[in-house]
């Protein structure tokens, strides 16, 4: 596609350029509030903040790795009041991000975790105790031990039936009372749509990760582990599959 | 003058002749679907360029802004609906990608400009679907690319004073706290 020598861009309503702009991450938005007044007017825009997708990203002028300090995610919590859904990724590794939402953000009722996150107990309590109010939980390729994915699926009452997948662990019904093995939707091989795709396929803000099929099996992306402890968990999607 | 009549006559013959294939694509791409729509007339759709097309009802259902002004006219169509707001190449555009099912991948074989156009059309005639193809192949141009390229792709004039710039940046300094620059 080649680039308009002709047309004028802010010629776009200010509607046009919000719904753009809510095809894009965080990184991108605030990328993009810095191009011009108008640009800048519609990245402020309320309908764009009611998600928070903080996944790695690579740019040609922004970072490309790198953590979140306590200080910049406090910073965006206090931003974003209105918040409803937050995406985690290994740049906010940390359970201390709990506490901060519970402060800040008491709208939140979807959590998705995802590339390489890594998730403990330490994390379950935290959720169990300052995020009560999940009804979607979705995991995806990230690390969990079973005592803490097991802690948070029997302390969120509120999670919806079918609100989180679980990939290649059967024995995790094993693990759970009744009313919890309702929340789960069992992946086997990689079969879903989900897992061929690799990608959500929300249009808005979602972090596209490295799931990969190899032979119909999903690849797991850590050596040396031990599956009666650790699960691999895929973002969650339509019970119909 | 003679000359005029008869190029704007095969003119207007060679544009007859491009609607009747672009409505037997589209009854083919829709397939046995399109023999259950009940034969009522085709809607005439004026663009800004005065030229007429006859659209078929089941396409015109998609264009919220026809279906309204359709319904505030007590059903009557047939007067040609005034486009103001959309040329004759963007209608074409719009039908031959109705006709291909809206495929994203021949969107991205389009020049900005005519992106540019398909928007402002599609958020005039208020379809929903198309807007959201459009706005999502120009936020894909968008993403992980720097604010210089993004002025510059999309002929943008940065209207900051370098005060109001810096501030700006400042603001969004969390988002990159504890990054590393890119070499």
């Amino acid at each position: 596609m080649t680039n308009s020598n002709r047309r004028d861009w802010n010629e776009l309503s200010y509607e046009i350029l919000v719904t753009i702009l809510m095809f894009l991450n965080v990184g991108d938005i605030a990328a993009a509030s810095m191009v011009n007044k108008i640009w800048n007017k519609a990245c402020h825009d309320p309908s764009l903040w009611h998600t928070l997708d903080l996944s790695i990203r690579s740019s040609y002028f922004l970072p490309k790795k790198g953590d979140f300090t306590k200080v910049a995610v406090d910073m965006a919590m206090k931003l974003w009041v209105s918040l409803e859904s937050i995406t985690l990724t290994s740049v906010v590794s940390r359970h201390d991000i709990f506490p901060t939402i519970l402060e800040y953000c008491k709208k939140i009722t979807e959590m998705k975790f995802s590339c390489g996150y890594i998730f403990d107990v330490k994390h379950s309590e935290a959720m169990a105790k300052c995020t009560p109010n999940l009804k979607v939980l979705s995991i995806r390729v990230i690390v969990a031990t079973m005592t803490a994915l097991c802690c948070v699926l029997t302390s969120l009452e509120h999670l919806e039936d079918r609100g989180t997948v679980v990939v290649g662990i059967r024995d995790i019904q094993n693990h759970l009372p009744p009313s919890s093995v309702g929340k789960l939707i069992y992946c086997e091989e990689g079969k879903c749509l989900r897992c061929k795709n690799g990608c959500d396929t929300t249009p808005i803000r979602q972090p596209y990760g490295p799931l990969r099929i190899y032979g119909g099996r999903m690849r797991l992306t850590l050596s040396n582990i031990n599956l009666s402890e650790y699960a691999f968990l895929v973002q969650h999607h339509q019970p119909s599959h | 003058m003679g000359e005029k009549g008869e190029s704007s006559k095969s003119a207007m013959l060679k544009h007859a002749e491009e609607e009747e294939l672009n409505t037997k694509r589209l009854k083919t791409v829709e397939g046995e679907e399109s023999n259950m729509v009940e034969e009522t007339e085709n809607i005439k759709l004026k663009t800004s360029d005065e030229i007429i097309f006859e659209v078929e009802p089941s396409i015109v259902k998609e264009m919220v802004t026809i279906q309204t002004f359709i319904e505030d006219n007590n059903n009557e169509t047939s007067i040609p609906i005034p486009l103001p707001n959309v040329t004759s190449n963007t209608l074409r555009r719009i039908l031959e990608f109705k006709a291909r099912g809206f495929d994203e991948e021949f969107v991205k074989t389009l020049g900005m400009d005519e992106v540019f156009e398909l928007i402002l059309a599609a958020n005039y005639l208020n379809m929903k679907t198309l807007l959201d193809i459009l706005t999502k192949i120009i936020a894909d141009f968008i993403k992980n690319k720097s604010v210089e390229f993004v002025r510059k792709f999309f002929n943008i004039v940065n209207d900051f004073t370098p005060e109001e710039e810096a501030k700006i940046r400042e603001e969004n300094a969390w988002a990159f706290e504890g990054f590393e620059c890119d070499d």
